[in-house]
């Protein structure tokens, strides 16, 4: 079949369209009047829910941080956990500025790239957030149980500390688009929402080699 | 207010075939095609107010369209739905006795576009629409010679598949 032909066969496609389709008015004037609430609106409301219930989370933390001033280990552990949630509160701050930037009027390369970075960086958050974990084994020291504590305690809590130390930085370091060629992070991605990351890079990378080949 | 809903449904009136046609390559289960015109319409008018002539009307529209379509397709189509979807067609496909002729080939055709990737298919539908190299470049965000090189790829695999066919 050439070129003509086809073009010819989607002409008559296109008259057929032409003759058979009709506007349903009524239904126009109903999405013209925003009855209908959006799901698009959707993730920019758990973005905004997301900042709010980290800002309580955080000044809840810092409230006990300045009550607890006298405890290092407290002020250390909840620290961390503070640096780690206020990231999270200003990467979906961010999420909302680069939400705000999307415009479906730009180019379909532009938009989609702008839409699909996000989705990479909200999966990416959590990613981080698993940093977080070996903090929450530490936050209950206090200086009495230091200096009082038996060999053995201390001994079952170095395992513990080490094991959520290693396991955080592990997950961290694997749970990556690049490692996904491994069954079992491709696996652990898909089941922790990493599917959209996946797709979001596989499509990043197909929009930026798109731009760029030209024979 | 009034004017620009009238002149709105004028325009979709216009080119409802591009919004079906659209729709049609990045959905083909009838149900939630349904959906994805709604959500397409929903959006033009949505941006509507913000259309400059800077661009003709059909290039802006092909732009909103597209993102919408490949947004849609790429999320799971449930999730980007209008919360309470209103269950009749905004564009409803009447009946129409005057058959196509070779209506395999259109449908091989329509089989060949749904195969391909997102800005694949997307570059296909403005080829079939005759766009010239300059509105599609517009309309996708590429230089006009990654245009070329990329109709020129895209024809020549559709030539192969029909080929292929015939040979069979």
């Amino acid at each position: 079949m050439e070129e003509l032909d086809i073009k010819q066969l989607w002409s008559s496609y296109e008259a057929k369209l032409e003759r058979s389709l009709a506007l349903n008015l009524k239904v126009i004037k109903e999405l013209q009047t925003q009855k209908v609430a959006h799901k698009l609106r959707s993730f920019r409301r758990n973005q905004v829910t997301g900042v709010i219930l980290g800002v309580i989370w955080i000044a809840f933390l810092v409230f006990l941080l300045i009550n607890t001033l006298h405890n290092i280990y407290f002020v250390i552990s909840v620290g961390f956990i503070i640096l780690f949630n206020v990231f999270a509160t200003v990467a979906y701050i961010r999420h909302l500025v680069m939400l705000a930037e999307v415009n479906i009027e730009d180019s379909v390369t532009e938009s989609q790239r702008k839409i699909t970075e996000i989705q990479s960086s909200f999966t990416n958050v959590g990613r981080i957030l698993v940093l977080q974990a070996p903090f929450y084994c530490t936050f209950w020291y206090n200086s009495d149980l230091v200096a009082n504590a038996g060999i053995g305690f201390w001994l079952i809590q170095l395992v513990i500390v080490s094991f959520f130390i290693f396991i955080s930085i592990y997950l961290f370091k694997k749970l990556t688009y690049k490692n996904r060629h491994i069954k079992w992070v491709k696996t652990a991605l898909e089941s922790f929402g990493g599917k959209t990351l996946t797709k979001a890079m596989d499509f990043l990378n197909e929009i930026e080699e798109y731009k760029t080949e030209q024979s | 207010m009034d004017t620009q809903k009238e002149q709105f449904v004028s325009v979709i009136e216009q080119n409802k075939g591009i919004i079906y046609k659209i729709a049609n390559s990045f959905n083909t289960d009838e149900e939630d095609r349904k959906d994805l015109v709604q959500e397409i319409i929903f959006q033009l008018w949505r941006s509507f107010p913000g259309y400059n002539n800077k661009s003709k009307f059909t290039t802006w529209m092909y732009r909103v369209a597209l993102n919408v379509a490949i947004t849609w397709y790429r999320k799971e189509r449930k999730k980007t739905a209008l919360m309470s979807p209103i269950s009749e067609n905004v564009i409803e496909l009447l009946e129409d006795d005057v058959p196509i002729d070779n209506e395999a080939n259109l449908k091989l055709l329509q089989q060949f576009i749904n195969e391909l990737k997102e800005l694949d298919r997307a570059l296909m539908l403005l080829y079939l629409e005759e766009k010239t190299q300059k509105e599609m470049a517009e309309i996708l965000g590429l230089s006009e010679t990654n245009i070329g090189t990329k109709v020129n790829r895209i024809k020549e695999k559709l030539k192969q598949r029909f080929l292929k066919i015939s040979n069979n």
